[in-house]
């Protein structure tokens, strides 16, 4: 008999790998996602786990202690199914996080409670994109007596046909003001739930929208603070922690890919016999090691730099998804006609693409980081102390306080990793020497271009937002490698062969001409990335054995 | 009859014909404005627009723009590495074109746009991430295709190019081969050429240009909506596709495939001014 260590966040990873492994597999999801349905019996076996009590912080009964825990726990849901995952994610963590933040005590005890015994909470975010002029989004007027009301409508609010309870995000003259809405408000005449919308991407998840004619605002239904300030925080941790959990998706699309690899192999014999598919693995392995360490730091910075933790948060939303479709595209030539398959052996791809797809380009969401990152980019050009434990995955964490995660950072979170790192490396002649030093090059043109931005910075802004979030992420890969993987026990990790693959992509990504040959590491990598098929381990920096 | 299937079905009308445009939308005269105004016409109705000019139209600095190095930017580097001056011009003019089409779009200067390649080696332009560009040119015709709507291909052939029928084997699914097989031999070499024209946009649409296998899926042999196909000839569940082929009066093949996975919001990277405005409240005071 097997006895889960229910106590720490990997055993419960675990548990709930084993769980999800046994008794859900690809055929049933795939059949439910033909449907646009949540496979059947998955929200059972999520509740008999207790889910829920991921999202309840510790004092309040659940386990909900920190955010690295959290995104372990997700990524094994999901592995399995996207939709499965974003849906509790998207909507009831989400709207929690705003009250663990702002709500009182009556509030944050009632929300605790509705999640623990199996109530559903979500939010209704505004509308990020308002010169778009659709004004899709609830806002705050005045009744004929000057009491204010809410009116508005939001298209989509994710599993709003089954929802007890939300937060919403409403426009006032000067913000945004955030209330918490039970069922009481949701049952009121005026509050309509509007039919569910189907999307390609997360087929099974719920969205439906919500249409508030008038509302009266009740007077004990506020979060306290300010309601703009409260949205850009709780965004700092989703930003970081949702494509996190979601590298689970795109693990599930390598395997995949990896699988028909075995069952097809090259005209050698060999699964990754030619260069083309051998090429295709180890990029797309990169690219999700290159996220995974990107997401590590961001999701530790809630915790250990929360003063510039904005920055980081902004780069993982809008660099992470990025590399994960980018990676599965490049494996969509290994599986030829398979990519478009939806059903069978490899079906788990196409709906992984999909899927990730959906995250990667969720508009606004994406764009909007770039809202994080540009104004601050003439304030990032300074450069702030990098502590190394941000890079060292599953260490223990000081606790996350909600306050002190800045809207706006005083200096450049991780921009010191990459000089600190092209001054160890400078008399390498290996390919780290100057591959550390093309990116101490391209950081030192970011800052010169960050330094001449306007306050009305235009496309040229958003260039540069982007550049910035990829030298962030190739900071995260350094100081991973520096920091952690080149003293652990994990001799794949431990090799600069997989560093050296993840910072020759970026660099690509940012247009340096270096291009060194990296045969040998692609070797490595792609020889790693079969042996963890092969071993059923997981394809993210941790490499746990999965289940099923 | 073969291919005929298409046409049986009402198939949908053509909305993406590639405009020509002959120069840059302030300095064209009204030829050139009719032109533009289509351009904007075809990305408020479809979110994707289709355009082609020439070398020789587009290699002359236009009115007003910034020195050569300060329009290619980033890519000033490529241009001086070319060996050939025909090249730099080519490369110089296919910049001006690609440029002055997505500047329009999301309205920008078009020196203040950076262009990336993705790994795979599709084109896009940092930072707008709203906005797929797709660029294939032959000879001295050059073609971009702009698009809100997703990812997106095109690619351009010259119906003078002579294609043998031995590429059939290696770029055609086993049901384009038996259908090539059974039209007349002189039809062979215009479907022939048709079919590589929508397999290339396809493939760049996807990421993968050439690397993926182009035997492994196909379209049928005739109309301007063709369908996307099962290597046996199956119609795929396409809608997500929206493909379309056109002859232009230069005597050239344009394809273009679109992946309609968007809902056609504009394509300007619109920024919730609340928020940028927080970050800049934030930063001031962190500054003091």
């Amino acid at each position: 008999m097997v006895t889960w260590d229910l106590v720490s966040a990997a055993g419960r990873a675990a548990e709930l790998e084993h769980l999800l492994g046994d008794r859900l597999g690809p055929a049933a999801v795939l059949a439910a996602d033909e449907r646009y349905e949540l496979p059947c019996g998955g929200e059972a076996l999520l509740a008999e786990f207790g889910l829920a009590e991921e999202f309840v912080p510790v004092e309040l009964g659940g386990r909900l202690a920190g955010t690295d825990e959290l995104v372990q726990v997700l990524r094994a849901v999901f592995r399995r199914d996207f939709a499965l995952g974003y849906g509790p994610v998207a909507g009831s963590l989400t709207a929690a996080l705003a009250v663990w933040a702002h709500g009182t005590p009556t509030q944050r005890r009632e929300t605790a409670d509705l999640l623990l015994t199996g109530g559903r909470l979500t939010v209704v975010e505004p509308d990020f994109a308002p010169e778009d002029g659709h004004g899709d989004e609830l806002a705050v007027g005045e009744t004929e007596s000057g009491e204010p009301r809410l009116y508005g409508g939001k298209r989509s609010v994710p599993g709003i046909g089954r929802a007890d309870a939300l937060v919403a995000y409403a426009r006032t003259e000067d913000g945004l003001r955030a209330e918490l809405f039970g069922p009481r408000e949701l049952s009121r005449p005026g509050v309509r739930r509007l039919p569910r919308v189907l999307t390609e991407g997360n087929r099974g998840g719920e969205q439906g929208g919500l249409y508030v004619e008038s509302l009266p605002l009740p007077k004990d239904t506020g979060l306290g603070g300010d309601g703009l300030a409260l949205l850009l925080g709780a965004h700092q941790i989703t930003r970081a922690a949702v494509p996190a959990m979601a590298l689970g998706t795109a693990e599930t699309a390598l395997r995949t890919a990896l699988g028909y690899a075995v069952d097809s192999p090259a005209r050698n014999g060999q699964p990754l016999g030619d260069a083309r598919r051998r090429d295709a693995v180890a990029w797309a392995f990169a690219d999700l090691l290159a996220a995974d360490c990107l997401f590590t730091t961001a999701v530790r910075a809630l915790h250990l730099l929360p003063g510039r933790s904005s920055l980081l948060s902004a780069a993982a939303k809008y660099v992470g998804p990025q590399l994960m479709v980018d990676g599965l595209q490049d494996l969509s030539a290994v599986l030829g006609a398979e990519t478009f398959c939806t059903w069978g052996p490899y079906g788990m791809f196409g709906k992984a693409q999909r899927d990730l797809r959906l995250v990667h380009s969720t508009y606004p969401g994406t764009p909007c980081c770039l809202a994080t990152i540009v104004p601050q980019l003439p304030t990032a050009v300074v450069a702030g102390a990098v502590p190394e434990a941000l890079f060292r995955p599953g260490a223990p964490l000081p606790e996350l306080v909600f306050d002190a995660l800045a809207p706006a950072a005083d200096a450049d979170p991780l921009g010191g990793e990459i000089l600190a790192a092209a001054e160890e490396f400078a008399d390498r002649a290996e390919p780290l020497g100057p591959l550390a030093a093309a990116l101490a090059a391209e950081l030192a043109a970011l800052r010169e271009g960050a330094a001449e931005l306007g306050p009305d910075s235009g496309t040229r802004g958003y260039a540069l937002g982007e550049r910035f979030a990829l030298l962030q992420t190739a900071a995260a890969c350094l100081g991973v490698w520096r920091h952690w993987a080149r003293h652990g026990e994990d001799a794949f990790l431990a090799d600069p062969g997989w560093l050296l693959l993840v910072l020759a992509r970026l660099l690509g990504r940012l247009e340096h001409p270096v291009r060194p040959k990296l045969t040998e590491s692609a070797e490595l990598v792609a020889a790693e990335a079969l042996d963890r098929f092969h071993g059923v381990r997981s394809f993210d920096l941790r490499g746990i054995r999965l289940g099923g | 009859m073969l291919g005929g299937v298409a046409t049986e079905q009402a198939a949908p009308a053509a909305t993406l014909r590639p405009i020509r445009l002959v120069g840059p939308a302030a300095a064209g005269g009204p030829e050139a404005d009719g032109a533009w105004a289509a351009v904007h016409r075809a990305m408020t109705g479809e979110g994707t627009a289709v355009v082609y000019g020439t070398v020789a139209d587009w290699q002359h600095p236009v009115p007003g723009e910034p020195d050569l190095a300060a329009l290619l930017g980033r890519e000033s580097e490529r241009y001086e590495a070319f060996d050939q001056p025909a090249e730099q011009v080519r490369f110089a003019a296919s910049r001006r074109l690609v440029k002055h089409t997505a500047a329009a779009v999301v309205g920008a200067l078009p020196e203040e746009l950076d262009l990336g390649h993705r790994p795979s080696g599709g084109l896009y332009v940092r930072g707008v991430g709203r906005l797929s560009v797709s660029l294939s040119h032959t000879e001295d015709l050059m073609v971009v295709g702009v698009s809100r709507r997703g990812q997106l291909g095109t690619d351009v052939e010259s119906t003078g190019r002579e294609v043998h029928e031995a590429t059939a084997a290696l770029c055609c699914s086993p049901y384009e081969r038996a259908a090539l097989k059974e039209l007349a031999p002189e039809l062979r070499g215009p479907a022939l050429l048709r079919l590589w024209t929508l397999k290339e946009a396809y493939t760049k649409a996807i990421g993968q240009g050439l690397r993926f296998p182009f035997t492994q899926f196909g379209f049928d042999l005739d109309g301007e909506r063709p369908r996307l196909c099962w290597p046996d000839g199956r119609p795929r569940e396409a809608s997500l596709w929206h493909i379309e082929t056109h002859l232009v009066p230069e005597a050239y093949r344009i394809s273009v495939a679109v992946a309609e996975t968007t809902d056609g919001t504009p394509a300007a990277t619109v920024l919730d001014p609340a928020i940028m405005a927080a970050a800049r409240r934030a930063g001031a005071v962190s500054d003091q």
